[in-house]
C-alpha cells in the first residue's frame, strides 16, 4: 500500500517546464494556419440569436427606406432641363377666357382645334424626361418637380367634369330663377 | 362563459340581418345614377361628351395639387377632397325633338329612389326642363344629380360625394377649362358627327315636352 502511495507522489509530483517551453508552444501556434470560415458559415453566423436580432432590424428598415423612396418616386416623379426651369406641362392661357366668354357647354369641345393640349403636354413632358436622361451630376441641384402627365390628364379631366356641372347648375338655376320671375310680372 | 356563448348564439341571426339590412340600404342609397340607357343617344348625337371621373381619377389629381401654388388650386383641393366621383353625359342634337321623353325619364325615374330629395324642377318650353335632386345624410350632402332636357341637348351630370354647391358654381368660367384634345383624356368621350347637309329639313316635332 505504501508503495502504491510512493508511485503515485512520485507520478504526480510538481515538475518545472523547460525554460523555452512557452517559446515552442506560441511559436507552434504561430505557425498553424487560421481555420477556413466559409461563407454559408458567416451567413449562419448572422442568424445566430444576438445578431440575428440586429439583422433584422436593419433588414426591416432598409425595406421601409426603399418603399418609402419607391412610392416618393412614383408621386413626385423629379426631372433636371436644361435650364434648370420648372419643367411643368404647359397650359393652355386662353382657356379660361373661352370658357368664360362663352358660358356654355358648347365652348367645351372644339371640333375645328387641330392641335391637343394634350399632345403639346407629352410633347413638353417628353423632352424634359429625355433632358433628364442625359444630365450630368453638376446640375442635380436644378432638380424640380415636373408634372406627372396622367396626373395632369386626370386634372384636366376633373376640371371638365366639375365645369359641366358648374354650368349645367348655374343654368338651372338661371331658369328657376326665370320660372320665379314669370308669376311675379304676369301680377 | 356559458352565458356569453349563449347570447352570441342568440345574436348571430339579429346582428346577420342587421348587417344585410345596412348592406342593402347602403347600396339603395348609393348617389350613383345609371346613365347607360343613354348610351344609345350617342348614335343620334351631333356631339357626345362624357366625363367620367371616379375615385382614383380624383385622388390622382388630388396628387398634384399644391394648396400654396394658387388660391385656385387650394380651392380646388377644397372641393375635390369630398368626391367620389363626378359623372357627365352631355348630347348635343342638331334638331329639336332628337330624343324623347322616356330617355329623360329614364333617368328621371331614378330620382324618386330612397335617399334622392327633389331640389327644383322647371320646365319650360323654351329653355327645356331641369331637375335638381340631392342625396344628403344630415347636413351633408352626399351626392348630386342634375337633368337638363333642353330643346336641342341631354345633359345629365352627377356627382358623388359631399359637396360644397357654392363652391361648385363658382367653378364655371375658372381654372382654364380644357379646349383641345378631350379625346386623349381616358375614360372621357367626345363625339362629333360630321355635317350633313342634306339632313337640312324643317325640324321635328318635339316629343319631350
Amino acid at each position: 500500500m505504501s508503495r502504491l502511495d510512493d508511485e503515485l507522489r512520485m507520478a504526480f509530483r510538481r515538475e518545472q517546464p523547460p525554460v523555452d517551453f512557452t517559446d515552442r508552444v506560441f511559436a507552434k501556434v504561430a505557425r498553424q494556419p487560421a481555420p477556413r470560415v466559409r461563407w454559408w458559415q458567416r451567413v449562419a453566423e448572422l442568424l445566430q440569436p444576438p445578431k440575428f436580432r440586429w439583422v433584422a432590424i436593419g433588414a426591416t428598415a432598409a425595406l421601409l427606406v426603399a418603399i418609402g423612396a419607391a412610392q416618393y418616386a412614383r408621386l413626385h416623379p423629379a426631372v433636371i432641363d436644361d435650364s434648370g426651369k420648372v419643367a411643368a406641362v404647359e397650359t393652355n392661357p386662353h382657356a379660361s377666357e373661352t370658357a368664360k366668354d362663352a358660358g356654355s357647354l358648347q365652348a367645351v369641345p372644339a371640333p375645328e382645334a387641330p392641335a391637343p393640349k394634350l399632345a403639346q403636354s407629352h410633347t413638353s413632358v417628353e423632352r424634359h424626361m429625355a433632358a433628364a436622361s442625359n444630365q450630368t451630376p453638376r446640375n442635380t441641384r436644378h432638380m424640380k418637380r415636373v408634372v406627372n402627365p396622367e396626373a395632369e390628364a386626370a386634372k384636366e379631366k376633373v376640371m371638365l367634369a366639375l365645369h359641366i356641372t358648374s354650368t349645367t347648375l348655374n343654368d338651372a338655376q338661371r331658369a328657376i330663377g326665370d320660372d320665379e320671375e314669370k308669376p311675379q310680372r304676369s301680377r | 362563459m356559458k352565458a356569453v356563448n349563449t347570447l352570441l348564439m342568440r345574436t348571430a341571426p339579429l346582428c346577420l340581418l342587421l348587417l344585410l339590412f345596412t348592406a342593402s340600404t347602403a347600396r339603395a342609397q348609393d348617389a350613383k345614377i345609371a346613365m347607360n340607357n343613354l348610351d344609345r343617344l350617342a348614335e343620334l348625337a351631333d356631339k357626345t361628351i362624357a366625363v367620367n371621373v371616379d375615385e382614383s381619377v380624383i385622388k390622382l389629381t388630388l396628387s398634384i395639387l399644391n394648396p400654396k401654388r394658387s388660391a385656385d388650386e387650394a380651392k380646388l383641393i377644397d372641393i375635390l377632397s369630398g368626391l367620389k366621383g363626378v359623372y357627365v353625359k352631355r348630347f348635343e342634337f342638331e334638331k329639336e325633338g332628337a330624343y324623347t321623353m322616356s330617355d329623360a325619364d329614364s333617368v328621371r325615374s331614378q330620382f324618386n329612389a330612397p335617399g334622392w330629395q327633389r331640389i327644383a324642377t322647371v320646365t319650360s318650353k323654351r329653355e327645356g326642363s331641369y331637375d335638381v335632386v340631392l342625396m344628403s345624410e344630415g347636413s351633408v350632402i352626399k351626392g348630386l344629380a342634375v337633368l337638363a332636357a333642353e330643346p336641342k341637348a341631354l345633359t345629365v351630370v352627377n356627382v358623388v360625394g359631399s359637396i360644397d354647391l357654392s363652391k361648385l358654381r363658382d367653378i364655371e368660367g375658372k381654372f382654364g377649362i380644357p379646349k383641345f384634345g378631350l379625346e386623349q383624356i381616358p375614360g372621357m368621350t367626345v363625339t362629333e358627327k360630321p355635317k350633313d347637309k342634306k339632313e337640312d329639313k324643317p325640324p321635328d316635332q318635339h316629343d319631350n315636352r
